[in-house]
């Protein structure tokens, strides 16, 4: 049993999201699934290393800070959507400077 | 079986991303949060596997489309989703949810289910990890007002 491809794949499918779609709902389904990919990989190294305890203990925090990411995430977006009326990562550029 | 919950979360992370109404890919991710708990389960990680069901497919599924109600104009048809499709879909997902909760190894449901396993998770979260546990609420805490004065801000604009 190994689950390196698993991991590897949702790892590419979180990046391939991120690089090719240009709304920004996308892109934060895009982060969490890189986060869901990490939080997989750690639990696989604690099973490998038979230290599941202290393993959980780490993917109980970064899913508490995924959670707080993506509410910052929606506050920015929702922020976005009322400035811009358009959720396109485009109109993002207008921002600079 | 761990493959066929391994194949079921690359099938269900594929539909987030490809499927182009965003309330049914974020029931997809939802879908994906809710595989990835019965995996964790599987590996012999219970408490991670309840942390990631209960937060991961309940409370981001809740908050992005409770953004996406406040944000998608009432007219705009394109971006509803059909009621029938997610009824099916939830009820399709629940049964798998209920088979493979069924089929799970024995030894694995009973090292899993044992209390010994929360209690372990618990003595390493607030004693071997009571260092970074601070800074974790010091950002929570961050992030809470950072929300908060995004949102007065917006509304001061709005007025």
């Amino acid at each position: 049993m190994n689950l390196i491809p698993i991991i590897l794949t949702l790892f590419g499918i979180g990046i391939f999201c991120l690089l090719t779609k240009r709304n920004l709902i996308k892109t934060l389904i895009g982060i969490e699934l890189l986060g869901k990919a990490t939080t997989l990989a750690i639990i696989w190294g604690g099973v490998i290393q038979n230290n599941i305890l202290y393993v959980q203990s780490l993917a109980v925090i970064i899913i508490i800070i995924e959670v707080i990411v993506v509410a910052v995430f929606l506050a920015l977006i929702y922020a976005f959507h009322q400035k811009s009326n358009t959720l396109d990562t485009d109109e993002l550029r207008r921002l600079q400077g | 079986m761990i493959y066929v919950v391994s194949g079921a979360i690359i099938l269900s992370a594929i539909l987030a991303v490809i499927l182009r109404n965003p309330l049914l890919s974020v029931f997809s991710l939802a879908t994906v949060s809710m595989f990835l708990a019965i995996l964790f389960y599987q590996l012999g990680a219970p408490v991670a596997g309840a942390f990631e069901l209960s937060v991961g497919a309940g409370l981001i599924t809740i908050l992005i489309v409770l953004t996406l109600t406040f944000i998608q104009p009432k007219s705009d048809k394109s971006t509803q989703a059909p009621i029938l499709l997610i009824i099916i879909g939830s009820v399709i997902t629940l049964l798998f949810f209920v088979v493979f909760m069924y089929w799970l190894p024995q030894e694995t449901t009973s090292a899993a289910t044992g209390a010994g396993s929360w209690l372990g998770v618990g003595e390493v979260l607030w004693k071997t990890r009571s260092f970074d546990l601070f800074p974790v609420a010091l950002v929570i805490f961050a992030a809470v007002f950072g929300i908060l004065a995004l949102l007065r801000k917006q509304k001061e604009t709005i007025q």
